[in-house]
């Protein structure tokens, strides 16, 4: 069986095929051209959505960037919609590609779950100690590759980098002091009372502590 | 807990970071560079953006460090464990039995508690209208996709159920 035979093996045994075709039932909350968001049954939390590309595709790197551009529209939209209209205090997105990351369908999808301070929703990402020659090989290998992709020069190595070239970086970008928010032609989310009050907590809160 | 001397990448509008503490080795944070707190304050065009190089991201974990998977997970919230007051990607390649568990575990509703979800988020939802025009980036055309495309997706098909 070659890879295209296998994949319209997996679209005709796939549920959530069945389910954007309407042959089988599921609680639809969004649609639009590309992408249905249903309810997860198993959900983490009260209103964890489940936002599915129609078109059935089996990993994120096989998306189509126009069908990103939209996703991720989708994504914030909805994100927004669970602190809106369920006041949720945060929302945990999250997609899985291939089993090992804990993918359990052949379908891409990518989950958004509303969350609120200590619901016991244990998704938390582990802070492990890597030995520095490790991070370093695997920037190495990591910027290679970025470098290929983008076509452009690999950046230099940590070993490589001097003071000059540190300093110079971190004048321009630099996380803990983020530059005003400059004027941007595009549209954000309206304004609402409690989404201020969640990037403003965030803000307040003492950053870079453990 | 971010270094910029870590950034593996950088353009205009996106940067790449190692964090010191990675959920996994090779384990990225992918930043937009014009300052947003939350997933609801990202312009558009800048979510688009951190999409599309998302996707070439996990393609470069895939090919790069050879790993079996993926995760993207985004803390939105300090609810949903956000650190940071600056909109982050983690992109986590993941192996066979690497010990990393990311399962939540599921809680049981009541048919009544899904069904008013359902029309809260639907009411909502209505109000959500995509223009292609004022979010549209420039595709990035890679070969390195297509090539993932026909290998990778071969291999794995057969393997997930």
């Amino acid at each position: 069986m070659d890879a295209e035979q296998a994949m319209q093996q997996q679209k005709q045994e796939c549920i959530f095929c069945h389910i954007i075709a309407g042959r089988t039932s599921a609680k639809k909350v969004y649609e639009d051209d590309k992408f249905v968001a249903i309810l997860d049954i198993n959900p983490a939390n009260p209103g964890h959505m489940l936002v599915i590309p129609k078109e059935h595709y089996t990993v994120m790197p096989q998306i189509p960037d126009e069908e990103l551009n939209q996703l991720s529209f989708v994504i914030k939209s909805l994100s927004n919609a669970c602190i809106k209209s369920l006041g949720a205090r945060g929302t945990t997105i999250f997609a899985a590609n291939g089993i090992a990351a804990g993918q359990r369908a052949s379908h891409f999808m990518m989950h958004i779950i509303p969350r609120m301070p200590n619901d016991g929703v244990k998704m938390i990402l582990p802070e492990h100690q890597i030995p520095s020659h490790q991070m370093s090989q695997i920037k190495v290998k990591i910027s290679k590759v970025l470098a290929e992709i983008f076509g452009a020069k690999a950046p230099a190595l940590a070993e490589e980098a001097s003071e000059h070239n540190e300093a110079e970086a971190t004048a321009d970008f630099d996380l803990e002091k983020p530059e005003a928010p400059r004027a941007s032609a595009n549209k954000t989310m309206p304004k609402t009372p409690a989404l201020d009050e969640i990037a403003d907590f965030l803000a307040k809160k003492k950053v870079g502590g453990a | 807990m971010l270094k910029h001397n870590e950034a593996i990448f950088e353009d205009e509008t996106v940067a790449v970071l190692m964090p010191e503490q990675p959920a996994a080795p090779g384990h990225l944070l992918l930043v937009p560079k014009q300052h947003s707190s939350i997933v609801e304050q990202l312009p558009d065009k800048i979510a688009a953006e951190l999409f599309s190089k998302s996707r070439i991201i996990l393609l470069a974990l895939f090919e790069g460090l050879g790993a079996h998977g993926t995760n993207l997970i985004i803390q939105n919230g300090t609810a949903a464990g956000q650190r940071q007051p600056h909109v982050a990607i983690n992109l986590i390649p993941r192996w066979e039995n690497d010990n990393l568990d990311l399962m939540w575990h599921p809680k049981q509703l009541s048919e009544e508690e899904m069904s008013t979800v359902e029309l809260r988020l639907k009411e909502e939802a209505k109000n959500i209208v995509f223009e292609p025009a004022k979010s549209a980036v420039k595709p990035i055309v890679i070969e390195a996709a297509k090539k993932f495309e026909e290998e990778w997706v071969k291999a794995q098909l057969r393997r997930i159920p």
